[in-house]
């Protein structure tokens, strides 16, 4: 048994799309070890939710999915739909963001939780499963346990719902728990909350974690490594401690900057990253960041920068690193 | 449509929702396809029922001679055969077809320009006038549209304009729904918003704002309707109203036929299959149609 | 570890509460709501037949006495049968009498329209309720099979019946299984219906054709309908791919998930289209010779009948605004949403 749990390779994710070749993740590289939590950051339309959903197999049928994912040794890509979804529940599990629409509204929140339990194990009773359900309701600190599970989705607040998803993901006693913006709908108390709420299931289940989001203070908080992903591809990976002390990619700089901080003085304007983040359907040749890094240069939009590993641990794709500065 | 992921929205990228998004991934042409192949059809069907009697050899639908009575298909002279009268069945089916024709064609316009008046202002004004106008909508769209047709059909007597009016009846309401909903729909559009705020008067915003966006979807409504209204059309003739013989209509044929059906089932199966391959035509255009709308 | 007391009391109270929170609920205030537009909407129904009955040339008493009948026979008839009183006093006799239920008596036969209501209504109702079970039976499992697959060969073959079948006229599609199964296999008969009371087997014997000719064109509707509705679920839903997370099986998204969700619309469908069907049913009564309240309409019509006349219509009217109640009850009745209300804390 190795310790690493998921290794990507090389992902590539393809969508045609009227008649075009959408790129959406291209040539992703990370891995995860037991245990470990990873941080999957970027903006909208860099790849990150698609690359998860490649992991577990939910990507709708007009995707092409090359490259390797490893998970507990078994090669996911192109294997048939029936066995990757005996993976799902009891390997890979996974929380999304909305849990108002994630959930089935017309169906109990217990009926929902014994009918993950039930596909993972057939030949438990319902009074089995009732049991488990509770547990898990109470694994997740989710109070008054028993009036939930006879109540509707809509009965419940955001961060129950939520709470109630991470249940069911757990139902099978995952390995590795992929939370797709799991926080991103709640306030802020909730999403704290929650988050505590998944470290501390982590450690007591031995889970491995990847955490996916735009948020880079949450990263910092959570997780144990950080990939940064842009227009699809990985452009910095570290240890979360190793990529604070010294950001190497202006793009990772720049959502650093972003996040808005009590040390600023009142009223200053908000650091946001300018620009848009490119149209995936019209690949061009050079680093993708070209036109909304600072550091730009005529090289950056000729040559692509490769994805390597330029000081121990940390990688990243950029041929103007931002220098060693004092860690914030 | 839920919320994709963001990477797939901003990527341009949707799953396939509908027909109309499955063909895009298959290829724009083949929707496209599906309007011009019922399209090509029903100009044919046209132009058989309309155009061919002025030009081609088709003797008179009425006015034969019992001598000639009950004459099998391919008799010379009568392709078809003869009807219980004499009179030629091939005539018949294509005049049969004129009539029935002209009936949905007529009812479809008057739905269109009637139901669609009617539906733009409730739409517009809103307010009092619009819930007396739906109140009045449903109670006659909650009605059997058939019972009501008859009832109008038999108080009128048979004719082809009788069996017009009773037909408007159903389809006036539906198509005062439908553009009800779409002059809602465009009403908070920036533009609409623009001309009311700079006082445009209302006949100037209806032939000029409010028809132009909603008439593609009441145009595409008719066409599904004229299936339907046909088959009611012949509903009417069987029941003894609708177009009164000796003139044809497919819906009289057939229930003419009925009384023969051992003996000559033809008379009931030439007008019946010709109504069915009409109505098919009209159902893929609409459906064509509908498919292309939604699909931009 | 639990008991088998514990777990159980919790869903049994919350099942108990049920009435106690349908009472002072919203769902009762909605029924009562409906109810109380669908009075005005009767109202106008009944009016407007009524309106359309008088204001149309031909007489009752005349049809009923003939061509040969003088002006005076005409007129004493007319008078007998209070064909003479204005307009509106008529309609008032009329709804007070529906009100107290006297509907009058039928001109030509003199039976009294609520037993002739009586006698007809259960069998157009059990043609109707076959014609149902018909069309839903086997919609769903059909449109489930086209919607595992989409676009696969189930599918567009589903698709292709049920574009023909929509296409098809009732009446042409009776006059073709008449053919068919009474004239050359001899193996339903044509024509004619036999009460259940008379032999069970007989009765539904009589009742196929007409009700897959009513049916059919149903079926191709509410599969094409269930089936888009389906596909949007599954394609579409969140929850659609949590259920697929969780290592659920397809066929059981479809059914446990998808299917309960576009319930909904179906059940909306099936009561704005009852209209329709009401309609149709009246022609194939007249085909296969059925005594139903169709058929009984046509004949008062041909005989200006009016009080049968107004009788089947306000019937027609209360079944369709009924339908359409039911469905909404329905729908607030299944839809935890609405029959559960806000979120509790």
């Amino acid at each position: 048994m190795s310790e690493s749990l998921l290794e990507v390779n090389d992902l590539r994710v393809d969508f045609h799309h009227d008649g075009q070749l959408v790129r959406a993740v291209d040539g992703l590289t990370y891995s995860v070890r037991r245990g470990q939590t990873v941080a999957v950051i970027g903006e909208s339309g860099s790849g990150k939710t698609v690359s998860s959903r490649a992991i577990i197999g939910l990507l709708p049928p007009t995707a092409k999915v090359s490259g390797s994912i490893r998970f507990d040794e078994v090669e996911m890509v192109g294997l048939a739909e029936k066995a990757i979804r005996s993976h799902r529940g009891c390997g890979v599990a996974m929380v999304f963001q909305d849990p108002t629409r994630s959930l089935n509204p017309t169906m109990r929140v217990g009926a929902q939780i014994r009918e993950a339990i039930q596909t993972q194990a057939a030949k438990v009773s319902r009074a089995a499963a009732q049991d488990r359900s509770l547990e898990l309701l109470e694994l997740v600190r989710l109070p008054a346990a028993r009036e939930r599970l006879e109540q509707y989705p809509h009965q419940l607040s955001g961060g129950m719902r939520q709470r109630v998803m991470i249940a069911i993901a757990l139902a099978g006693s995952p390995k590795l728990l992929i939370a797709d913006e799991a926080t991103t709908a709640l306030d802020v108390t909730t999403q704290a909350q929650i988050m505590e709420l998944l470290r501390d299931l982590q450690q007591r289940l031995g889970m491995a974690l990847i955490m996916i989001s735009h948020d880079l203070g949450l990263a910092a908080s959570f997780a144990d490594e950080v990939v940064v992903m842009y227009a699809g591809r990985a452009v910095e990976r570290a240890p979360t401690r190793k990529l604070f002390a010294q950001v190497r990619m202006p793009y990772t700089r720049a959502l650093l900057d972003a996040i808005p901080r009590l040390e600023n003085a009142s009223h200053s304007p908000l650091a946001a990253v300018p620009g848009q983040p490119p149209n995936l359907a019209l690949r061009e040749p050079g680093c993708p960041f070209t036109p909304r890094c600072p550091s730009a240069t005529d090289k950056c939009r000729e040559h692509a920068p490769s994805f390597e590993e330029h000081e121990p641990d940390h990688l990243w794709a950029c041929w103007h690193p931002c220098a060693d500065e004092v860690a914030v | 449509m839920a919320d994709l992921p963001s990477d797939l929205v901003v990527a341009g990228v949707a799953p396939a929702a509908d027909e109309a998004a499955a063909a895009k991934v298959e290829g724009r042409w083949r929707s496209s396809l599906g309007v011009i192949v019922p399209a090509v059809m029903v100009a044919f069907i046209f132009g058989v029922c309309f155009i061919w009697p002025l030009i081609g050899p088709v003797p008179s639908p009425t006015g034969g001679t019992i001598l000639d009575s009950n004459l099998p298909a391919f008799s010379p002279g009568h392709f078809l055969g003869t009807d219980a009268v004499g009179n030629d069945e091939w005539s018949r089916l294509l005049y049969g077809g004129r009539s029935s024709l002209e009936i949905a064609l007529a009812v479809q316009a008057i739905g269109i320009v009637v139901g669609g008046l009617i539906g733009a202002i409730a739409g517009y004004m809103g307010g009092w006038r619009d819930s007396t106008i739906m109140r009045l909508l449903d109670v006659l769209i909650a009605f059997p549209g058939l019972v009501l047709a008859v009832a109008i059909a038999q108080g009128l007597g048979p004719s082809k304009l009788n069996t017009i009016w009773a037909l408007c009846f159903f389809s006036v309401p539906a198509t005062a729904r439908i553009a009800r909903a779409a002059t809602l729909r465009v009403r908070e559009q920036t533009f609409m918003v623009a001309a009311r705020l700079s006082g445009t008067s209302f006949p100037r915003m209806l032939v000029g704002h409010i028809a132009p966006n909603i008439l593609p979807q009441l145009l595409t409504y008719a066409l599904l309707g004229m299936g339907i209204i046909m088959i009611l059309e012949g509903a009417l003739s069987f029941v003894g109203l609708g177009v009164p013989p000796p003139a044809p209509s497919w819906g009289n044929m057939i229930a003419q036929g009925q009384s023969t059906l051992s003996a000559q089932p033809r008379f009931v199966f030439l007008p019946s299959a010709a109504l069915f391959i009409t109505v098919v035509s009209f159902n893929l255009l609409g459906e064509g149609l509908r498919s292309r709308w939604s699909g931009q | 570890m639990s008991s088998s007391t514990a777990p159980l009391s919790a869903p049994l109270a919350a099942r108990a509460g049920w009435w106690s929170r349908l009472a002072g609920s919203p769902t009762l205030r909605f029924i009562v709501r409906r109810l109380l537009l669908a009075i005005p909407v009767l109202f106008g129904v009944t009016f407007l037949s009524f309106v359309v009955m008088n204001s149309l040339p031909g007489d009752a008493a005349q049809e009923l006495l003939g061509a040969q009948a003088t002006p005076s026979e005409i007129h004493q008839l007319r008078a007998q049968l209070g064909l003479d009183k204005p307009f509106l006093t008529r309609y008032w006799d009329w709804l007070h009498g529906v009100i107290t239920g006297h509907l009058g008596h039928s001109l030509s036969s003199g039976q009294s329209v609520g037993s002739i209501l009586v006698s007809d209504l259960p069998v157009t109702f059990e043609l109707v309720a076959f014609a149902f079970l018909f069309s839903l039976a086997l919609a769903v499992p059909v449109a489930l099979a086209c919607a595992r697959k989409p676009n696969g060969v189930a599918d567009r073959l589903s698709m292709m019946f049920s574009m023909a079948g929509l296409s098809v006229a009732p009446y042409v599609l009776a006059l073709v299984l008449v053919y068919v199964f009474a004239v050359k296999l001899n193996v339903l008969p044509a024509i004619g219906w036999v009460p259940p009371g008379q032999g069970l087997w007989q009765n539904i014997r009589h009742l196929i054709l007409p009700a897959v000719s009513i049916g059919l064109g149903l079926l191709c509707f509410y599969t094409r309908l269930l089936r888009a509705d389906l596909l949007e679920q599954m394609q579409g839903e969140d929850y659609v791919v949590t259920a697929r997370a969780k290592g659920v099986r397809p066929w059981r998204v479809l059914t446990h998930h998808a299917l309960r969700n576009s319930l909904f619309g179906l059940i909306t469908v099936v009561a704005l289209n009852l209209g329709t069907l009401l309609g149709f049913t009246v022609v194939i009564e007249d085909i296969f010779g059925i005594p139903g309240i169709g058929h009984e309409l046509l004949q008062a019509i041909d005989n200006r009948d009016v009080p049968v006349i107004e009788g089947i219509v306000f019937v027609f009217a209360v079944i369709v605004v009924l339908a359409n109640l039911a469905a909404d009850v329905l729908y607030s009745i299944l839809d935890p949403r609405i029959r559960y209300g806000r979120p509790t804390e």
